[in-house]
């Protein structure tokens, strides 16, 4: 290869930089997204083998866990021939069936970060990391802090490096050891590839230096990154740029190697004989590769083959719903939410559910009576022009003693630990015997006062505040909740009451709380979302408006906000009193029925609870999940998002029926009365981010926990409100730690849309975007033909059919038993985990 | 009552062995096995210290009667009880039971859960040794279990490198402690004469004979103060205890948060009758407890990450104790001690929610700081704090500069050492050691007591070569091994030593080095040449041979596990007409054969694992 002199383009490195590191804000919101987003140009094993030969991620389960897999006959034969008869051919499967069970590889992963900067070890002794990373970090997190400190890091609102220049012209001791490097820093006009010179030397090099640099800790500097490009996701506003941390960071590298070589040292490049190399170069592809794509494309297909079978096996004919219902209830496409819906269907049969993005198409920035932010409600890609304001919620904030600062300074300490010492022994001790609801633990209910009123009418005139506009007028309501109850298929029918049951969820002890909350609402409970819906399709001129758009909602109907809470089962009605007295009979009789619904659903889930029998009392279960959701020594509040696989877009009595163990998002859409798909689009349009967002996130995260994920929560440090780390010196972990992630098999989000396949093709081939999440194959797709249930597959641009190749699918009699006898991890490794989750089943 | 209080080394030490039978999987056995044993801890203490007050009966002693005696050296098991070991025990078992039922779910399915509570077990009973040991062997004993204890809890999440990392420092910095204590011990014996057990220190003359001593009388006290600096960790040995906090949150929790950062504190009201008459150390006591005070409340104010806050937090009221001893106000002082245990263990174990209260309460109360450096008061002054806090003062580079460098240094220098011919030399040196040993009378051409110097001499220059080796695992082990037998002779010329004594030395040393090399030489069989220049983590593939090296480790530098812990204790009482130097070259000699040790261990077994077949953590992680 000829070598080429590479032109050091410092705004391009950083952009580059910027684009590969994590992408996860502030601890505080916590919004599931693709974590190999960087490499979402490419088909997804190109991208993930790519990824794995750069950085050293581990992108798939090991060889030796899928040969087991198979052994223990979680992946099928029959879909492993398949898709090896689709790929190299009938002639060559018996060769390539060698390979992938007995073949011996070398899986030992060669990556390429890290090459170059490895040489101030080997060539000067020198572990630089683990010289300039505690301070480094130290700094970093003085800095951003949110409010741990007692003292904040001064002049934070004129960047990292100003601050620290002013610190140091003040103070007499300095951050530095020696002199070289304060001088630099001293001088503003200070650039990267100066003190590149400095440190590097040949330009060729200074590109994969700073790689190198960076991937060192992903952590920081994506979070630095983060906080340049949304500085809004901080409370406490900071000022700093990535381009800081790189000068800062050379900066601490040069006066480390100043001090400990004291000065007699030369740039890196004269230290080896290295050719430079192109780290995003094309990698090669391996047989090994190949292998293991076939293997977990086996072990995808043999869970959806289960799935399509489960579906196409059903009865043609599912039991009628009267019309209207006894009531209907919307509820978010979250799956946590799919057995939930199972249930309250099994208590009332003549109830029907709908599943909708858990924000109800309706966007709009939340201001809580008291608070001094603004929250934003509805899904992370959308800016909303609009404000509801919160008013009479009485006081949100209260004192917990031992958070207090005071607990920590000399005098104050030493009273506090002579009489507040005793205090916290016995509130150790009632937390362990009597856990109960307190001001340190996040509760879903806070979110909104039960009591207080929101401003959901815009006024006349319109009011302005920060630029948003408070409220919605007439037309701006109308519009969403015709789209909204539009894009569910609620056109016709309506029960005298409909429920919007949002969620949220609480949780002790829990720094990555926000991971469990409504993703729809930004990662925030959407109560008030359920209410703001409720408000505005209960209003009379709305529905006058509606009325002339052909949508005739009876006037016998109210809408009622809910919300459930996903980790206590518990659930919160909102504005009971607005009901009529023939509603709200109705509405006892149907609190009940929720009620009953929650004690099924807590049963449900507590089969993968170890501190709950599943077979004991309804009543005992119910307590002890809420118990849960209020102890500080439990790691496992609810298990999140783990287990998402399936998003199915279509009318509930299609797949009703099927139990798939809270593994679906569920959006409710019905394709007659909308042959053209325009509707279908709006429905479809969000789903890839969202909920493809959150499976790749847990696929990442669960293949590789310690590199993509964060790791065992249990050693976990808050750092500075912004993130957590493992040890006091330790690189921030963003991604999901390993309890969330521990019950979820790697599979990719499998999506199934119950309209005929051209008119799916043609929708999703209105944007380019969300063409190329199926196209690259990061989500799989499947058309189902609303009339012959026939499924089409879409690959390469086309859907071609696709027939299930399971025969039977084993038959729930009884769901208590069922659930009781399910079977619990041993531990928590892919080949026990995966058993505890159950295969498709028809509920009798 | 006295036998009875054998019932609290009894009760942990049985229940950590019923422990290492169970099966790793069976989380519940292992969680009531544990904890029923803390618990009965926790209520026996409860009911004993009711007995106790209502009969009476001020301190009680037990003397035990199995002993190994010898001249005016004895080896016995004596156990105290008094109103300190009392506050102690109960708040040790009360912290201990509620940590134990906090684990239960918090640790489950974390593959290290049968370590976690069989380490916790551990750790109780050297702490039970030492709180109610009767005399100084009982006290060392427990003394180096929980700095054993304390490496394998920081090192938890062993396949980590930070956790690696900062465990070896710890334990580092305790093996110094253990040593001082050691040696302390030792002037002891050699300024009175004989083994003095706790119960002498509160008679009448006890403070009299002291004085008599001469400059003793000031030397023992001082390095009884340095010993609980250390485990205290008091100003300048402070930047310890965040980097502690390694483990799950409980373990910090228990460890660091409460029981072991406090047993400073404990040595010294213990060990007051030392010292509580000798002004010039209650002056040292006093400033040590205000300078940390000082230095940990302003790393408070600074810090960012919550445990590390709450770690300085207690450190500086830690200090604030240390001044209440220097005061005489003992009895407040264990109060105190009880108070911030109970208070910074809670606020340990809630730690993780302080994202979600301070958040909140932000979101409703938030108001600018004054960040702005113009409007500060006295900017200089609190600038240079600032920036002198966020670098911790320094500490943790202290350490390294000033004492693991310049012998990390030695070492270095010594590589020729490795080199066949000079191994062989030694090994001749060391056969001619022996030779000397025995047949002293006809060698009359040396002086003995040189050759010991000289043969102590070459013990440290192999422990220092085999610190800072970075080639062969095998000669690091080797050299160790020899460093031992080198001792022997060393003391063994000054001194006649008989046979049974030489055995009891020797025996866990050679089976030890024997099992050592062996694992070794496993695991570079297996994984092809093994060498110390990182981290290689074995211990994925290898976890027995892993133990069983770990194992060796501790036998070959006389860790309380063979009988040769008994042994090294009775050579060194032959020493007491020796010259100081050589009781601190000893001392030296044993802290590194201990870290050097160790750090092969670390080396090869733990840390993010060499073959990336598998998901490892990034190494800043």
């Amino acid at each position: 290869m000829q070598s080429q002199h590479k032109k050091f383009d410092e705004q391009h490195v950083l952009h580059q930089l910027k684009h590969y590191l994590p992408t996860q804000t502030p601890i505080r919101d916590f919004i599931h997204h693709n974590t190999l987003h960087a490499f979402q140009d490419m088909s997804f094993f190109d991208a993930i083998f790519k990824a794995s030969k750069i950085f050293g991620y581990q992108v798939t389960l090991e060889l030796e866990d899928y040969r087991k897999l198979f052994l223990m006959g979680r992946i099928s034969n029959e879909v492993l021939n398949r898709i090896l008869n689709q790929n190299v051919g009938s002639d060559k499967l018996q060769e390539w069936k060698h390979r992938m069970f007995h073949k011996e590889y070398d899986c030992n992963n060669q990556f390429r970060i890290g090459r170059v900067r490895s040489y101030w070890k080997s060539h000067y002794h020198v572990d630089l990391d683990n010289r300039v990373h505690p301070l480094l970090f130290r700094i970093l997190c003085s800095y951003l802090d949110q409010g741990i400190s007692i003292w904040p890091f001064p002049n934070v609102s004129e960047g990292l490096l100003s601050a620290v220049r002013k610190l140091e012209e003040v103070s007499a001791v300095s951050f530095f050891q020696s002199e070289r490097a304060r001088q630099l820093l001293m001088d503003e006009q200070i650039t990267i590839s100066s003190l590149l010179k400095i440190l590097v030397g040949n330009e060729d090099f200074y590109e994969e230096y700073l790689f190198d640099q960076q991937f060192s800790h992903h952590g920081w500097s994506g979070m630095v990154s983060m906080v340049e490009d949304e500085p809004h996701t901080l409370l406490y506003n900071k000022k700093i740029t990535f381009r800081e941390l790189v000068v800062f960071e050379l900066l601490l590298e040069i006066d480390q190697l100043d001090a400990l070589l004291d000065q007699k040292w030369e740039p890196l490049s004269k230290c080896f004989d290295l050719k430079p190399i192109d780290l995003f170069a094309d990698i090669e592809s391996t047989e090994l590769n190949q292998v293991l794509q076939f293997w977990q494309e086996g072990f995808e297909w043999s869970y959806y083959d289960q799935v399509l079978t489960g579906i196409s096996t059903l009865d043609k004919q599912s039991p009628s719903i009267p019309n209207p219902p006894s009531f209907q209830a919307v509820f978010c496409i979250d799956e946590r939410e799919c057995s939930l819906r199972r249930h309250v269907e099994a208590i009332d049969q003549h109830a029907e559910t709908y599943g909708s993005p858990g924000f109800f198409g309706v966007e709009f920035y939340f201001l809580p009576s008291g608070g001094k932010f603004l929250e934003k409600l509805c899904p992370a890609p959308v800016t909303p022009k609009y404000l509801i304001v919160e008013q009479g919620a009485g006081s949100h904030g209260q004192d917990e003693l031992f958070h207090n600062k005071k607990t920590l300074t000399i005098f104050s300490g030493l009273v506090y630990s002579i009489m507040g010492g005793f205090v916290a022994g016995f509130q150790l001790f009632m937390n362990l015997f009597k856990p109960k609801m307190s001001p340190a633990i996040s509760d879903a209910f806070s979110h909104m006062g039960h009591q207080s009123s929101l401003l959901v009418e815009a006024g006349n005139p319109i009011e302005m505040k920060d630029g948003l506009q408070m409220g919605f007028t007439l037309d701006e309501m109308a519009n969403r909740v015709e789209a909204m109850l539009k894009s569910i298929g609620m056109v016709d029918t309506f029960s005298p009451l409909v429920y919007l049951v949002s969620h949220g969820s609480s949780s002790a002890n829990n720094p990555h709380h926000g991971a469990h909350d409504c993703g729809a609402c930004s990662g925030r409970p959407g109560a008030v979302n359920a209410r703001v819906f409720a408000y505005m399709a209960n209003n009379k001129k709305v529905r006058e408006v509606l009325d002339t758009r052909k949508l005739h909602i009876p006037e016998t109907t109210q809408f009622i906000g809910a919300m459930h809470d996903t980790a206590s089962d518990l659930i919160g009605f909102y504005d009971e009193e607005q009901l009529t007295e023939v509603n709200f009979q109705l509405h006892l009789e149907n609190k009940q029925k929720f009620e009953m619904a929650l004690d099924l659903n807590a049963k449900e889930r507590s089969r993968r609870f170890a501190s709950i029998n599943t077979s004991s009392d309804l009543r005992k279960i119910r307590k002890a999940i809420q118990s849960r959701s209020v102890s500080y020594f439990e790691p496992r509040p609810e298990l999140g998002h783990g287990t998402n696989a399936l998003c199915y877009v279509g009318r509930r009595s299609s797949i009703k029926g099927l139990f798939l163990d809270r593994r679906a998002f569920m959006n409710s859409y019905d394709y007659s009365i909308d042959l053209t798909g325009e509707i279908l689009f709006g429905v479809i349009k969000p789903l890839p981010t969202v909920c493809g967002g959150i499976n790749l996130e847990y696929y990442f995260s669960r293949v590789d926990n310690q590199k993509f994920g964060a790791g065992t929560k249990l050693p976990h440090n808050v750092m500075g409100l912004v993130g957590v780390s493992n040890s006091s010196d330790g690189d921030l972990r963003p991604g999901l730690p390993l309890q969330m992630i521990e019950v979820h098999d790697p599979v990719r989000l499998l999506m199934i849309v119950e309209h005929f396949p051209h008119v799916v093709l043609n929708t999703i081939k209105r944007t380019k975007e969300l063409y190329e999440w199926f196209q690259i194959e990061w989500v799989h797709l499947i058309a189902m033909d609303p009339l012959t249930k026939e499924f089409y597959y879409f690959n390469n641009g086309t859907f071609a059919p696709y027939h299930p190749q399971q025969v039977t699918i084993p038959v729930m009699d009884d769901f208590h038993s069922f659930v009781e006898n399910a079977l619990e991890m041993e531990t928590n490794h892919i080949l026990h985990a995966t058993q505890e989750n159950l295969s498709v089943h028809l509920i009798k | 009552m006295q036998q009875y209080l054998l019932i609290y080394i009894l009760l942990p030490f049985v229940c950590f062995f019923l422990v290492q039978g169970v099966n790793k999987k069976k989380e519940k056995t292992i969680f009531f096995l544990s904890t029923i044993t803390i618990a009965a801890h926790f209520i026996l203490s409860l009911v004993y210290s009711i007995l106790w007050a209502i009969s009476d009966q001020g301190v009680i002693f037990y003397a035990s009667p199995l002993h190994y005696e010898r001249g005016n050296t004895a080896f016995a098991f004596d156990l105290l009880f008094d109103f300190n070991t009392m506050v102690y025990a109960i708040l040790s078992g009360f912290i201990g039971t509620m940590i134990m039922i906090f684990s239960r779910y918090y640790m489950h399915r974390d593959p290290g859960f049968k370590r976690f509570y069989s380490t916790v077990l551990l750790f109780l009973l050297g702490l039970n040794l030492i709180i109610f040991s009767g005399n100084f062997e009982v006290l060392f004993i427990g003394w180096e279990i929980i700095g054993i204890s304390s490496f394998l809890l920081i090192g938890f999440y062993r396949e980590r490198y930070l956790p690696v990392k900062n465990a070896f420092k710890v334990v580092s910095l305790f093996r110094l402690s253990d040593v001082l204590l050691l040696i302390a011990v030792w002037m002891c014996h050699h300024a009175f004469g004989r083994t003095i057990d706790f119960n002498e220190l509160r008679e009448v003359g006890f403070s009299k004979s002291l004085n008599e001593t001469g400059i003793f009388a000031l030397l023992i006290p001082f390095f009884f103060v340095l010993v609980a600096m250390i485990k205290s960790a008091q100003f300048p040995f402070s930047s310890w205890l965040p980097r502690a906090m390694e483990g799950p949150t409980t373990s910090s929790a228990i460890f660091y948060g409460s029981l072991s950062v406090h047993i400073g504190v404990f040595l010294l009201i213990r060990l007051s009758p030392f010292w509580i008459e000798n002004i010039p150390v209650r002056v040292t006591i006093g400033l040590v407890g205000l300078i940390t005070a000082f230095v940990a409340v302003s790393i408070t104010s600074v810090q960012s990450t919550i445990k590390t806050q709450i770690g300085y937090a207690s450190i500086s009221q830690i200090g604030l104790m240390f001044i209440e001893i220097a005061l005489g106000f003992e009895k407040l002082a264990m109060i105190h001690f009880a108070g911030n245990a109970l208070l910074r263990s809670y606020q340990l174990l809630v730690s993780p929610s302080v994202l979600h209260y301070l958040i909140h309460n932000q979101f409703y109360h938030f108001i600018q700081p004054k960040d702005e450096m113009e409007k500060w008061r006295m900017k200089k002054i609190k600038s240079t704090l600032m920036v002198l806090s966020i670098k911790e003062w320094n500490l943790d580079n202290f350490h390294f500069t000033y004492f693991w460098s310049p012998f990390k240094y030695i070492g270095k220098k010594l590589k020729w050492m490795t080199r066949p011919l000079s191994i062989t030399g030694t090994i001749l040196l060391l056969f001619f050691g022996a030779f000397a040993m025995f047949f002293s009378n006809k060698l009359t051409f040396v002086d003995s007591a040189y050759l010991g110097y000289f043969l102590m001499f070459v013990a440290f220059l192999l422990i220092m070569s085999a610190f800072a080796e970075r080639e062969s695992a095998k000669i690091a082990w080797l050299f160790l091994f020899l460093s031992q037998l080198f001792i022997l002779a060393a003391i063994g010329n000054s001194e006649s030593l008989d046979a049974s004594e030489i055995f009891l030395y020797l025996s866990g040393i050679v089976v030890s080095g024997i099992t050592g090399f062996l694992s070794l030489a496993t695991i570079s069989r297996i994984e092809g040449d093994v060498n110390l220049q990182g981290h290689y983590g074995h211990v994925y593939e290898h976890p027995k041979i892993a133990t069983v090296f770990f194992l060796s480790c501790l036998g070959l530098v006389g860790f309380p596990l063979t009988p040769s812990f008994i042994g090294i204790d009775i050579v060194l009482s032959h020493l007491e007409h020796h010259p100081f130097f050589l009781i601190v070259f000893l001392g030296i000699n044993y802290i590194f054969i201990e870290v050097a040790s160790l750090r092969i261990f670390s080396r090869i077994f733990l840390g993010p694992h060499k073959k990336a077949y598998h998901e490892i953590a990034f190494k800043s992680a």
